[in-house]
């Protein structure tokens, strides 16, 4: 069997290649790049190299025909992708081009005969769904859930295709502050809606420095305030975590933000609302004030 | 400008129940519209405001999807399509599949609008695979939409970066939940909404062979936590977790 891994960073890819080896040895795995030049050196034993015109890396369209054509030309049964926005959005499109049934934010994958079984989250979060599709198929793997594959040597083919597109990619505007590596933090400091003025998140910044944390937030803050870039974001719709410590400061904790963070070791959470239901899915819970709790933690941790 | 909005009635995350074996209870489970589809529905709607037209929204589903289409009307679409499915669980591919044939029949659309996903499930596969399979160019994740005569100029969020992306019209765009605050429909537009017009079409006369993934067992996450809550002064509180957090190991 043959498996086509597409990613748009390193690190998904060398996961998606440590997933791919139960369809396949590495010799049958395929990176498929669309960034020009590339090195001879991959956790797949080969590359297929598209050079793409314009800004094309980011057109979902353009994106599924090459993989399309990958898929026809190299005999692919499986396909793996990231479960990035992007990667959804070409999974959906290939599963249309090559009439092919699509799981997405699949993990624990094994397979039965001509099926793969692959796990998901399911409402929010609150459960786990066991699908089966049949082979050949699209899987999206879920970030965080397999380790690494190492990379080796590799041939590299380049490819000349133009992949029919009717959209045009305008322009993109790259963040401007520094990352952040919420996925690889021991400790994330994260903020919700408790968070009165944008101002006030120098107050938990001070916080999440004297813990040598990194800075998360929920949905509302990223998204609808814009108080905090994007990748700020955890839970369902952004990043999932696992830190040794999770505190929660001003956030409810709807399912949906839990369902980034349940596999953190710990959990704190900080909270006005007793009955705020982020109490029942913490290890350690204090009602308070986050405007006065946080500044006595900094007090303390500073003073020890 | 004719716009289509497809909608799913899903199955509430926050009442969902489980047996005793851990299994999810779907048959009879409290629904909802899913939450980020009336952004899509409002989007529809600024956008008729705009440019005129007519807003028709599609669900397939099983009887509980009027529910949902009755929302879509009462918060302003003018027709409301209901694909009847047997059960509520159908593959992203077979729902799929009956949307675009649905939609196919209420041709010529000049926009076909749907949420970035489910809040039940959330593959987010639908707005996709229903904009390829009718032929369209697809944009996901719209946090802007910008509509001209003859194109659209979307400007979309992805994890890191903001792109904005044209197309020719007609095409199809799934939003984000920040594009809009949807709108409350009053009373009187609900009772409105309940003489507007529902069409109803059955699965089987769509000629759509269920495939795609079938469900094994959908069963409890469960996760022990210690729950242990501090209340009193901020002094003192702030001192007990400190307390509880180097006692795990977890600050140092
Ligand atoms: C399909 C879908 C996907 C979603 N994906 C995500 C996701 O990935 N991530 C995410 O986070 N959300 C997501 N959401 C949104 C989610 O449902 C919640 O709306 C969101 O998580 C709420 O954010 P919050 O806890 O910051 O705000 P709120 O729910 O408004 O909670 C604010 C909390 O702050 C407390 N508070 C107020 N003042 C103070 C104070 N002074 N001190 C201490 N506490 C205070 C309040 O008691 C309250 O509990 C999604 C929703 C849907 C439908």
């Amino acid at each position: 069997m043959r498996v086509a891994i597409f990613a748009e960073n390193e690190k998904d890819l060398a996961e998606l290649a440590s997933a791919a080896s139960i369809f396949a040895g590495r010799e049958e795995m395929i990176e498929v790049s669309i960034a020009g030049e590339e090195k001879n050196i991959s956790c797949c034993g080969r590359k297929v190299v598209y050079k793409l015109k314009g800004k094309q890396e980011l057109n979902p369209e353009a994106i599924s025909n090459v993989l399309r054509h990958v898929g026809e030309k190299y005999g692919i049964s499986v396909f793996l992708l990231s479960t990035s926005k992007l990667c959804r959005a070409v999974a959906s499109i290939l599963s249309i081009l090559t009439d092919t049934e699509c799981i997405t934010d699949a993990f624990d994958l094994s397979i039965e005969g001509k099926d793969v079984l692959a796990s998901r989250g399911v409402f929010a979060g609150k459960a786990t769904a066991r699908l089966r599709c049949s082979i050949p198929c699209i899987l999206t793997i879920k970030q965080g859930k397999y380790n690494p594959a190492e990379k080796v040597p590799c041939e590299v083919i380049y490819e000349d295709f133009t992949p029919p597109t009717k959209l045009n990619i305008v322009e993109v505007s790259e963040p401007q502050k520094a990352s952040v590596d919420l996925k690889s933090a021991r400790i994330i400091v994260s903020v919700g809606r408790g968070l009165k003025r944008k101002d006030d998140i120098s107050m938990v910044e001070e916080l999440a420095k004297a813990l040598g944390a990194a800075l998360g937030c929920s949905r509302p803050i990223s998204s609808d305030l814009g108080w905090l870039p994007e990748e700020h974001h955890i839970g369902l719709t952004g990043v999932s975590v696992k830190p040794d410590l999770y505190i929660a400061i001003g956030i409810s904790g709807q399912l949906q933000h839990l369902a980034g963070i349940k596999d953190s070791k710990i959990i704190a959470a900080i909270n006005t609302d007793k009955s705020a239901p982020i109490f029942q899915a913490c290890d350690y819970g204090v009602v308070g004030d986050m405007y006065k709790v946080v500044p006595e933690l900094v007090k303390l941790l500073k003073s020890s | 400008m004719r716009i289509a909005v497809c909608i799913k009635q899903a199955v509430d995350e926050a009442e969902l129940k489980f047996d005793h074996a851990g299994n999810a209870i779907l048959s009879n489970a409290q629904t909802k519209l899913s939450t980020f589809d009336k952004n899509a529905v409002e989007e529809a709607l600024r956008i008729k405001t705009l440019k005129g037209g007519e807003v028709i929204a599609f669900s397939a589903g099983n009887n509980e999807s009027k529910k949902g289409l009755k929302e879509a009307l009462a918060m302003g679409a003018d027709r409301a399509v209901h694909i009847i499915t047997e059960t509520y669980e159908r593959s992203s591919l077979t729902v799929s599949k009956l949307l675009s044939k649905a939609i196919e029949k209420y041709k010529p659309f000049d926009l076909i609008l749907f949420s970035e996903g489910s809040s039940d499930i959330y593959t987010s596969l639908v707005p996709g695979q229903v904009s390829t399979m009718l032929g369209l160019p697809f944009i996901p994740f719209a946090r802007k939409i910008e509509v001209h005569d003859k194109d659209v100029k979307v400007s979309q969020t992805l994890e890191e970066k903001t792109v904005i992306i044209s197309s020719p019209l007609p095409a199809a765009i799934s939003v984000v939940s920040e594009i809009n605050q949807p709108r409350y429909p009053t009373l009187v537009q609900i009772m409105q909404a309940a003489r507007k017009q529902i069409d109803e079409i059955r699965e089987d006369s769509l000629g759509v062979e269920p495939k795609g993934y079938r469900v094994e067992y959908i069963r409890a996450q469960s996760v022990e936590r210690k729950k242990v809550i501090f209340e009193g002064p901020p002094e003192e509180t702030a001192r007990k977790l400190l307390d509880a957090l180097k006692r795990e190991g977890v600050v140092k």
